[in-house]
């Protein structure tokens, strides 16, 4: 299950449409893809799936407990 | 774990518990990890400017673990508690009430693994980097052959191929069970996570390629 937020950053302006829809094709779908325009022109692309419940994130339950 | 700071007092508590800890941890080969953090409040007001009071929050935060060893052989610590990746985020859930600005909550993840959890995943740079990296994944935007190359796949005619992204999505859960992320995050680079390998893997299987849009 996909959960928590991704955040990618130095996308050029010219590929944020492209990226962006690539991000709303995944199943579950996002919560929000949200694009910001950088002052070095770029855009960051953060986008927001449904929170990992605590203590349940995928770090700790691959690590198979503590 | 996820906390929430509220007073000086607590954080005297927390230092006398973490004393209490190092008093008995012993002298062996003990893992004493501790992270230090700035606070800032600064309140500006400028009755010509919008908006007229801005206010700058920052949180000072001290933790400081101690891990003994696992256990002691001859009296010599022995085992691997040794180990720890850890992280924190703290941030503000909602939007802070204009008339009452100092009146906000403030939300503290943080977690870590530790002993044979950390160890586990050593070498698994995907997993560390989600324990240290508590507020989410970052990754910054490739621009190389392979990644041209899958984003062409996957925009035939330059829309999304809904098949090709679960075809896509299926083949990573398979080839890379313990990834678990979204497709689209392989397009890109994160930090201790070699992606460039996967497209590359994914551009040299026939099957996946040969799916139709």
């Amino acid at each position: 299950m996909i959960c928590g937020t991704f955040t990618v950053k130095g996308v050029p302006a010219a590929n944020v449409l492209t990226r962006e829809n690539l991000w709303r094709a995944t199943k579950p779908p996002p919560k929000s893809v949200k694009a910001t325009q950088q002052p070095d022109g770029s855009y960051t692309i953060v986008i927001v799936y449904d929170p990992c419940p605590d203590g349940t994130s995928h770090a700790i339950s691959v690590a198979g407990g503590l | 774990m996820t906390g929430r700071y509220h007073s000086f007092p607590r954080l005297m508590t927390l230092l006398w518990v973490v004393g209490i800890a190092a008093s008995v941890a012993g002298c062996g080969r003990t893992l004493v990890f501790a992270e230090r953090d700035g606070v800032n409040l600064a309140i500006r007001a400028n009755a010509s400017s919008s908006p007229p009071i801005e206010v700058n929050f920052g949180l000072n935060r001290t933790i400081a673990t101690i891990v003994p060893p696992a256990g002691e052989n001859g009296g010599k610590p022995s085992g691997e508690a040794v180990n720890m990746f850890a992280g924190f985020q703290v941030e503000q859930p909602t939007s802070p009430d204009p008339k009452k600005p100092l009146d906000v909550d403030v939300k503290i993840d943080t977690q870590f693994a530790s002993g044979a959890a950390a160890q586990k995943v050593a070498g698994n740079p995907t997993v560390v980097a989600r324990i240290v990296n508590v507020g989410g994944t970052l990754a910054t935007f490739s621009n190389s052959p392979s990644t041209v190359q899958l984003v062409a796949w996957l925009n035939p005619g330059g829309t999304v191929s809904q098949n090709r992204m679960d075809k896509l999505q299926a083949w990573l859960s398979q080839n890379y069970p313990t990834l678990n992320i979204p497709a689209p995050l392989i397009l890109d680079d994160v930090a201790g996570a070699n992606y460039e390998a996967v497209r590359i893997a994914a551009l040299g299987d026939p099957v996946l390629m040969t799916v139709p849009k």
